[in-house]
């Protein structure tokens, strides 16, 4: 089922942070420059409960990401 | 047998495979019989160390084509067990082809926390309401599937609602990070 089926009780997002590193080498590999975004989401239930969700993404990863945000901004505006 | 750029090409496209592109059935034994049937052991053990000890050079420092040319050649200019120009023919093929997607791979490898897997999101505008300042209001609903890469049975689904001013909110951090990435990383 897709997300316009599903009826549901969305959370409230209540926090986001972020931030920009670079994994600079690793065992494998001394050069393995590679940048990343870590962001963590706190989302506030219907009771008030906060869960908090982490996760790391690549850049290509973050700008689609951002993407999509975008496209969903643009989209409430029409309505 | 003859070691020439096509066997040890052969041979380093193997050790590729099982090394970096997580295929554990390219096994020595297995590449032996493949690649080198004839050649005697020792000299197979030999061949492999070899071989071995070239890639972890070249992938360590994620070489570009200048410092790879650069190793060759320096590596063919060796007193002792000098590399063949056909050897340098091999390896020059195999990073042409190998280079990016190797590193691609190591960089995912490296990232232990959770990843995005996907991102859905939706529209929904509240019609009706008890006060009616409320009609018409969108409201901007994301689920997000998070994937830990050790457990990737285990996919966490994060859904939040967002208005339109937490969603600017939102797009402010998303600019904020943009800029950053544009400041601080050669892209």
């Amino acid at each position: 089922m897709d997300l316009s089926e599903r009826g549901l009780t969305a959370g409230k997002l209540v926090d986001m942070k972020w931030k920009l590193g670079v994994a600079v080498c690793s065992d494998e590999c001394k050069s393995l420059n590679s940048p990343f975004v870590a962001m963590t989401l706190k989302v506030a239930d219907a009771s008030g409960k906060i869960s908090t969700h982490t996760f790391e993404l690549t850049i290509p990863q973050f700008q689609n990401f951002s993407e999509q945000m975008k496209d969903m901004a643009a989209r409430m505006e029409m309505i | 047998m003859a070691t020439n750029a096509k066997n040890i090409s052969a041979l380093l496209t193997g050790l590729a495979k099982r090394n970096y592109y997580n295929e554990p059935e390219f096994t020595d034994e297995f590449l032996k019989s493949q690649i080198f049937p004839d050649l005697s052991d020792e000299a197979y053990a030999t061949l492999l160390k070899r071989c071995s000890n070239y890639m972890k050079n070249l992938v360590s420092a994620d070489m570009d084509f200048n410092q790879l040319e650069a190793f060759l050649t320096s590596q063919m200019k060796r007193r002792e067990a000098a590399m063949t120009e056909e050897e340098a023919s091999a390896y020059r093929k195999f990073w042409k082809v190998h280079k990016n997607k190797i590193h691609d791979t190591l960089v995912s490898k490296t990232n232990w926390n959770n990843s995005l897997k996907k991102v859905s999101w939706r529209i929904d505008v509240k019609s009706q309401s008890k006060s009616a300042e409320n009609i018409n209001e969108p409201s901007a609903i994301v689920e997000l599937q998070i994937e830990n890469p050790e457990e990737s049975q285990k996919t966490e689904v994060v859904q939040f609602e967002m208005d339109e001013s937490r969603l600017a909110h939102v797009l402010q951090n998303m600019k904020d990070i943009e800029d950053q990435i544009v400041q601080y990383c050669q892209q």
